[in-house]
């Protein structure tokens, strides 16, 4: 917002710094003008934000859970729709922001563990990425903001105040690449005992618990860790890569069964990369059903390390 | 049945002084509409009838497709947006649009082309009839669901307060508004409410014009909204409205021009147009709605704002049969021209709906993206 004089903010309790401090001072700083405390109606302020989109801003709206971008469909799906219907005459350069989503034990209830990145995959013309740690969200929202099309970045709530790290300041991330942050080693390669795992926010977490047990339970298993920090347009590259060297996939989406991410990404990676498999995509995904307050039940809907761990075993083990 | 209401100017000027504070020496601004005026006027509203009846015809000739919803009965609408609005004001409208896109100037031959699906229609043939765009004229839609322009005009209108803000020395003088088009029906939505507030709060450049036709799709308003007097909805909120008859040209300029003048140098208001639309709500839908056949007979022999125009020009001695039966001609012209290009343009590429998937290529590398310089240098001056 310092380096580009259009760019505006709207947001929930954007004086009060919203839910994460995401634009803490903005308001003091920029101005009631281009950093707007809004009514609670996703739709009213995205609509808002498209309307500045059109004439020559480039708005920023932070959601202050991802869920609540249900009440802005209609206005997501018209910013997605822009550039297109007016035959290439208006740029809609908005970046919408949110944590959202769930993860094990988050007990946050039906309405605030939605998929909303799910639901949203299919908007024409939007490109959405996620992020799971402090470097991604920079660069990812840098880039999205200076896109001159709508871009949605969705990061875990769970993991906001928890992940720590640096970033690269003035660095822009591509939109359109995901991250390998674990690497199999070549001896479990050549083994024939390496798993591509496939996974985006609070799922990188869960890898990584899981990498680690399984590294005590069976060391001979390693893992390709593929972050999709894009999710549309998918990096279909590095996941291609990877599977060139394992030739086995789990994808741990955190959406559900019908309709989610991982059903996507499981068609597409079937289609380009049916010669490297030597089994179906593993998709541990949300059950068909609204997440549950108790975490008892909660085990059976959301997926998590210890599913990841018995799947990459059943792979391995040649289980499928 | 639906009578027409009376509003005449002595009424509105009432309600100007009561409710928009206009002093006596602004409100004779709005007494007299000069001959040239009304004829432009009257140009327009026949521009709009026959316009829209060449687009009946291609329908039913199949050249025009899917959804189209005609603007016949309420003429008086972009006639009076031809006179107050310009170039520089931000237009958003709903789905009956083409007589907005044509008082703003928009090219009726591009619109013409848009809704023959060719692409040298405004959008290429990618929108359709409910999605007219012409960036040079500020016309920004042309949208299809109901009530979603109103959020769109109050960020247009936020951007004109932002451009004051940005570049204070080009835009010192500036009264530049956002005007927004919703029907009666679409007002009941829950968006008017917020986008009042908004407007409110915020003090916004903007106008909503009501377009009140008493039916919302084929629902008889009145049996759905507990209150039809949508221009009062503001009070909540402060903002000031005013009822005109639609079907009388003059009046509906009067009034338009004197709120518009409002909106340019106070702040937001609501203009609500008494009209009648001649046709169903559009040739895909059947036309049973309750009671409608015997209203469209009476409102197209009596309610018709050309014909009544017409008749009051004569008797006043404002206009002669002969200057607006020229007036008619020219505009039939036009219409003809239009459907002329439309028939001759090309249809788009196969590859057209790909190539306009996304403006930045997913490839692209924002680190070489950088601000213009002079915006940059302007961005230090906001510390």
């Amino acid at each position: 917002m310092e380096r580009d004089p259009t760019t505006t903010i709207h947001a929930e309790d954007l004086q009060a710094g919203s839910s994460y401090n995401i634009p803490k001072l903005t308001q003091q700083v920029f101005g009631k003008l281009r950093a707007a405390d809004e009514i609670i109606d996703e739709g009213h302020f995205i609509g808002k934000a498209l309307g500045e989109g059109m004439n020559g801003y480039r708005p920023i709206v932070e959601l202050m859970n991802a869920n609540f971008g249900i009440y802005g469909m209609a206005e997501l799906s018209s910013a997605g729709n822009t550039y297109a219907t007016t035959g290439g005459q208006f740029h809609m350069p908005m970046t919408i922001i949110g944590a959202g989503g769930t993860a094990p034990n988050q007990a946050l209830g039906a309405e605030h563990s939605q998929p909303f990145h799910a639901y949203v995959m299919g908007i024409p013309g939007l490109k959405i990425c996620t992020a799971a740690s402090p470097d991604a969200a920079y660069g990812l929202t840098k880039s999205m903001i200076r896109d001159n099309g709508p871009g949605i970045l969705f990061l875990p709530v769970k993991m906001m105040k928890e992940v720590r790290g640096s970033v690269q300041l003035d660095h822009c991330l591509p939109l359109n690449q995901a991250a390998v942050l674990h690497r199999a080693s070549d001896a479990a390669v050549q083994a024939g005992t390496a798993v591509t795992v496939l996974t985006y926010l609070h799922g990188v977490k869960e890898a990584q618990n899981a990498i680690a047990t399984l590294k005590a339970s069976r060391p001979e298993i390693d893992v390709d860790l593929i972050e999709l920090r894009a999710l549309k347009p998918l990096d279909l590259a590095s996941i291609r890569q990877s599977l060139a060297r394992t030739h086995k996939a789990v994808i741990l989406d955190e959406s559900t069964l019908t309709g989610g991410v991982g059903a996507s990404i499981s068609a597409l990676v079937h289609e380009s990369c049916y010669y490297e498999l030597d089994a179906p995509v593993r998709r541990l995904c949300m059950d068909d059903a609204p997440v549950p307050y108790a975490s008892t039940m909660e085990e059976a809907v959301v997926k998590r390390a210890s599913d990841l761990v018995a799947a990459c075993i059943d792979l391995v083990d040649r289980r499928f | 049945m639906r009578p027409r209401i009376r509003t005449p100017w002595e009424s509105i000027r009432a309600q100007l002084h009561g409710s928009f504070h206009l002093t006596e020496p602004q409100l004779k601004k709005y007494d007299e509409v000069n001959k040239e005026d009304l004829l432009k006027a009257y140009e327009m509203m026949q521009l709009s009838r026959l316009f829209e009846n060449a687009c009946n015809q291609a329908y039913m000739q199949g050249h025009i497709r899917g959804f189209m919803h005609l603007d016949n009965g309420q003429e008086s609408i972009p006639a009076m947006i031809a006179d107050t609005i310009r170039q520089g004001d931000i237009k958003h409208s709903y789905y009956r649009e083409h007589t907005h896109a044509l008082a703003s100037n928009v090219s009726p031959n591009k619109i013409m082309a848009e809704l023959f699906m060719k692409k040298d229609g405004t959008c290429q043939g990618a929108g359709g009839s409910m999605h007219i765009y012409d960036k040079e004229h500020n016309f920004q839609g042309g949208w299809a669901l109901v009530s979603e322009q109103l959020p769109y005009a109050v960020g247009a209108a936020r951007s004109i307060l932002l451009d004051r803000q940005l570049y204070p020395e080009k835009f010192s003088k500036d009264d530049r508004i956002a005007v927004v088009f919703v029907g009666e029906g679409g007002a009941q939505n829950g968006r008017m409410a917020e986008c009042l507030n908004a407007a409110a709060k915020e003090n916004l450049p903007i106008l909503f014009i009501v377009i009140d036709n008493g039916r919302a799709i084929n629902t008889f308003t009145p049996d759905v909204a507990a209150n039809n007097d949508v221009y009062l909805q503001g009070l909540h909120y402060g903002v000031p409205g005013v009822k005109v008859d639609g079907q009388n040209l003059v009046e509906t300029v009067q009034t338009g021009r004197a709120v518009v003048d409002y909106v340019r140098h106070k702040g937001p208001a609501v203009l609500q147009i008494h009209t009648y639309r001649f046709n169903g709500h559009s040739p895909a839908d059947p036309e049973h709605e309750r009671g409608r056949k015997d209203e469209k007979k009476w409102a197209r022999a009596e309610a018709d704002p050309i014909k009544i125009f017409e008749d009051l020009a004569q008797s006043r001695g404002w206009l002669s049969a002969e200057e607006l039966e020229a007036a008619k001609q020219r505009m039939q012209s036009v219409v003809k021209q239009s459907v002329d290009f439309a028939t001759q343009s090309a249809f788009p590429p196969r590859t057209l709906a790909k190539d306009l998937e996304y403006p930045d290529a997913p490839s692209t590398d924002y680190n070489q993206r950088h601000v213009p310089a002079e915006l940059a240098a302007r961005a230090i001056d906001h510390w």
